[in-house]
């Protein structure tokens, strides 16, 4: 019988939204396969609720890898202690995980050293003529293409987040917690974590930013930029804005989008009373995802949005933004 | 300092992509060729610490022969001399295979530090770099914002990007670094420095000369791309009426399930 | 017969249009409007070896050929026709004659600062009555105690207000004509030397253009460039290089005009469909793209026989007289393309419309490049 393993985060004592939509994939290809799922997991105490909640997507075992040296996070050790475990308990058939900023970090260089075929931010995965294919973007997105992998190596399939929906939990699923202790080789623990700084309010970089939200003059002021400051802080966006209010001195031309401005690409362009003039259109309509909030039903934005909300600004912007935070703290 | 700068070579960014007719590659003729963005920041990140320390900054490149363009643009910025990656047998490698063929030819060379972007733009596998750095058993630090270097003592400090803020980290030399964006502001090439460029050195490094046959190289490679296709563009243009709290909570739901950009 | 630039050329280029992008066309429209000279840009020109391109390395130039300044003017001048005759006036009218004329002492006073980036040049020779009949200046250059003694008043100087040096003729024998012709070399700051009234203008306002005043102005024969004399073939032999750049710059505004309306035709809709999907305005982008390859050819041809150091006199008034005529015509149809818009400061094409008209005058107006090139085909 086959195996397969899901690497699963673990953040506040629970598995990572992006774990399950993994495990779940995980789980539905096994049974395709006929294989078995194991949720693997390094480092941090697996809690009987959270090891129920893996149960409930999939898992029929848990091993949780722990040992010297695996805290603070660090590359090396990750990819030490997974290889040493996949040494130990043979290489499955594939391994799958979500493609977040840590599986980028050590994944890599663990499909290196163990000899995996790392395939990272898969949309799709499919059994095709007895193997395995994910689909994947190229060119930042410009092309979708398939990925076969070479024979004689297991996949590491790094998912897209929030690409795989994991549904809802089978209830009174349960599996067991299985500890192994690893060592980590000193040659393995040579970076030191000297300091962590959270956060400030440092916003991604306007034409390099996954999703940019955007204001024009139906704003009525400058004062009024807190609302779409909050509004870009809950997507993690960056901010832009439209010639007119560039021109009058309300935001920065560096935050302008336009003809004299920017051009942007993001995955999500949201443009907040935004009329839609032509040379604004001319900064954004690549953007993968239009959506256009304004009061004015006529207004040229709305024919190249693909979802529009007409209505006040100032009632939708903090609704919205109390909204898009309620539905990311799950993740 | 002997620095190196790895860099890859990709389609211009703003360029439209045409498929091939049967749909298993981008069409590469008519094609503008660019070196990866944010490879631009390793080659300026290179460039600063030789003049902060002194030293060498060699960049080198896999690909076909218009990979020497992006060559010479490095060396138009400062580069002192560029190593070409040119053979039959590497074509169609990929991320892995790449790294393979880099690992074998550095374990006989003397660098340093070696600085990739944080990912090509082509394939954004974020890859080469961990490979690299596993077979030659170096650290490795990714997304790097900041870079410190202390010669006397090797050793490197870096500010990283990580979920949530930024992490400070320390590890010996040599070592291998990705460059985040806007990890610094890459320098245009001055007119002397276009101009001093062509006599620079660009030496082809063969498979011999890496030290790999053939078979290394294909029998390295993980992936092969095919089924090549445009994802949906078309706009929706679907107004959500209603109440605005009712309006929002669809709004975020179509973002979650069908945009899936949340 | 070539066609090709070469790898590095085509580098020049590139470095140019990054550079242009970046630090020029997101400025350009508020420098028009406030006709503010881009001084920080200009500097970072000067960094990046661009303020000297065609000058010798040993004068503290780049020591690059004159097509690729021919690129570099015409990359500039398409985000910022300004900018474009101000790199060009500095580059080709005030170093390039102190290149080819002025003593080794003169070169590395006057011209090594200005070719190495780190002072601004400019040109003066047109006065209140002397434009076209070039020869007959009224500025005198009287010698007095081993000295010269300058007084006049002269207009139409780009770049006078911001100049470190200027290059300028006087005459000091009227009856000669233009034998009596002088050239001087002058230091801002000189006793008797200042910057007039400055001209508000249709076009390029980010450049100055002003009158510079001499009142009693003396200068030792240091300031002298060649014999006394030698002016008028010294001025007539800068304008030569300088119609390329300014044929260069009527490119890059042309080709401005032509990304433009190119760009809008595409995004803008009438009748349900692109614009550029009708007929009437792929005839005129068509149109507009003939007139800038054509015009780029000619500029390129007369860069090029200057760089085999063959006769170029010719070849850069038809380049001039060609490129200025179709950069009227290009901006004209650029503005016709946005419709409505394109006669509002939100989009840039008026701009283009404006910069267009003075590279039909300056330096040489359309008149005289007929002249020239009419003389020159029927000598003999």
């Amino acid at each position: 019988m086959g195996a397969y393993w899901a690497l699963v985060e673990l953040k506040d004592g629970q598995p990572r939204r992006g774990s399950l939509e993994a495990l779940r994939l995980a789980a539905r290809l096994a049974e395709q396969a006929g294989a078995t799922v194991s949720a693997v997991t390094i480092a941090p105490a697996v809690s009987p609720q959270a090891a129920a909640t893996l149960a409930g997507y999939g898992a029929k075992s848990i091993e949780r890898l722990s040992g010297d040296g695996l805290d603070p996070y660090t590359p090396t050790a990750y990819t030490a202690a997974l290889a040493a475990y996949t040494k130990g308990a043979g290489a499955p058939d594939a391994l799958f995980a979500c493609t977040t900023s840590r599986v980028r970090d050590f994944g890599p260089r663990f499909a290196a050293r163990a000899g995996f075929v790392y395939c990272p931010d898969v949309i799709e995965v499919a059994h095709k003529d007895g193997a395995m294919m994910a689909r994947r973007p190229l060119y930042a997105g410009k092309v979708l293409a398939t990925a076969r992998f070479a024979a004689g190596r297991p996949p590491f399939i790094g998912t897209r987040p929030n690409n795989f929906p994991p549904g809802d939990p089978t209830a009174g699923a349960a599996a067991p917690v299985n500890e192994h202790t690893v060592t980590i080789p000193e040659g393995d623990r040579r970076m030191e974590v000297l300091e962590f700084q959270p956060a400030g309010g440092d916003r991604p970089e306007l034409q390099e930013a996954r999703i940019v939200v955007s204001g024009g003059r139906g704003m009525k002021g400058p004062e009024n930029w807190h609302l779409l400051e909050a509004l870009a802080d809950s997507l993690g966006a960056a901010l832009g804005a439209s010639r007119a209010v560039c021109d009058a001195g309300w935001r920065p031309h560096r935050e302008q989008v336009g003809q004299t401005g920017k051009t942007v690409t993001p995955e999500l362009y949201i443009a907040v009373a935004i009329s839609g003039a032509i040379q604004h259109r001319v900064g954004m309509s690549s953007s993968k995802w239009i959506v256009a909030v304004n009061r004015d039903k006529d207004a040229d934005i709305f024919k190249i949005s693909d979802f529009g909300l007409v209505g006040d600004v100032f009632e939708i912007l903090p609704l919205l933004t109390a909204e898009i935070r309620k539905a990311k703290g799950s993740g | 300092m002997r620095l190196l700068a790895l860099i890859k070579q990709v389609p211009d960014t703003f360029a439209r992509l045409a498929l091939t007719s049967d749909a298993q590659g981008i069409e590469t003729k008519d094609l503008g060729w660019v070196i990866s963005p944010y490879d631009e920041f390793a080659i300026e990140a290179a460039l600063r610490l030789r003049e902060a320390h002194t030293g060498e900054v060699i960049v080198a490149s896999l690909g076909p022969a218009r990979v020497v363009d992006s060559l010479r643009q490095a060396l138009a910025m400062g580069a002192d001399a560029a190593f070409h990656f040119t053979d039959a047998a590497f074509e169609g490698a990929d991320a892995a295979a790449t790294a393979l063929v880099f690992s074998k030819w550095l374990a006989g060379q003397q660098f340093d530090l070696i600085l990739c972007g944080r990912q090509a733009v082509d394939d954004d596998c974020q890859l080469v770099h961990a490979a690299v750095a596993e077979r030659l058993g170096w650290p490795h630090v990714h997304v790097v914002r900041q870079l410190e270097v202390d010669p006397a003592t090797k050793t490197m400090t870096a500010h990283r990007d990580v979920e949530g803020g930024v992490e400070v980290v320390r590890c010996p030399l040599p070592a291998v670094i990705t460059c985040q964006w806007n990890m610094n502001q890459p320098r245009l090439p001055s007119l002397q420095g276009i101009m001093k460029a062509k006599s620079k050195p660009i030496t082809p490094v063969s498979a011999a000369d890496a030290g790999v046959t053939a078979d290394d190289v294909a029998g390295a490679c993980d992936l092969r791309y095919g089924d090549f296709a445009y994802p949906a563009q078309k706009r929706q243009n679907k107004i959500i009426a209603g109440e605005p709290a009712a309006v929002v909570k669809e709004l975020v739901r179509l973002l979650r399930e069908e945009a899936k950009v949340l | 017969m070539n066609f090709e630039l070469t790898e590095e050329q085509r580098m020049i280029r590139e470095m140019v249009r990054d550079f242009a992008d970046r630090e020029i066309t997101p400025h350009a429209a508020n420098w028009d409007e406030r006709a503010e000279f881009p001084a920080e840009a200009v500097r970072k020109l000067g960094e990046l070896g661009l303020m000297g391109v065609p000058i010798p390395a040993e004068d503290g130039g780049a020591g690059a050929d004159y097509v690729s300044y021919a690129l570099v003017i015409e990359e500039l001048s398409r985000a910022d026709a300004a900018t474009g005759v101000i790199c060009s006036a500095h580059t080709s009218l005030a170093c390039d004659p102190l290149a080819r004329f002025a003593s080794d002492a003169q070169r590395a006073r006057f011209l090594r600062p200005l070719a190495s980036g780190k002072g601004l040049g400019c040109y003066s020779l047109s006065e209140p009555q002397t434009g076209s009949d070039a020869a007959s200046l009224q500025c005198t250059a009287t010698r007095t105690n081993g000295e010269w003694v300058i007084n006049g008043r002269k207009v139409f100087v780009t770049n006078g207000r911001e100049a470190d040096v200027t290059l300028f003729f006087a005459t000091h024998d009227k009856a000669a004509g233009h034998l009596g012709v002088c050239a001087f070399a002058i230091e801002k700051g000189h006793p008797g030397f200042a910057v007039g009234s400055i001209l508000h203008k249709l076009g390029i306002r980010a450049s100055s253009t002003v009158e510079l005043l001499f009142d009693h102005c003396v200068l030792t024969d240091d300031h002298l460039i060649g014999k006394p004399g030698d002016g008028f073939k010294i001025a007539m032999s800068a304008l030569d290089g300088g119609r390329i750049g300014i044929a260069a710059q009527a490119v890059g505004i042309a080709r401005a005009a032509l990304e433009a309306a190119a760009a809008y035709g595409k995004v803008r809709l009438t009748f349900g469909r692109p614009i550029v999907e009708h007929q009437a305005i792929q005839n005129m982008i068509a149109d507009m793209a003939m007139w800038v390859a054509g015009a780029r050819l000619l500029v390129l041809r007369a860069a090029t026989l200057r760089d085999r150091q063959e006769r170029y006199t010719e070849a850069a008034a038809k380049a001039k007289l060609f490129a200025s005529d179709i950069a009227m015509k290009a901006t004209r149809l650029g503005v016709q393309v946005f419709g409505g818009y394109g006669y509002s400061v939100e989009y840039p094409v008026e701009r283009f419309y404006r910069d267009a008209k003075i590279t039909e005058i300056y330096e040489g107006t359309s008149e005289v490049m007929r002249m020239v090139i009419a003389r020159d085909l029927l000598r003999d």
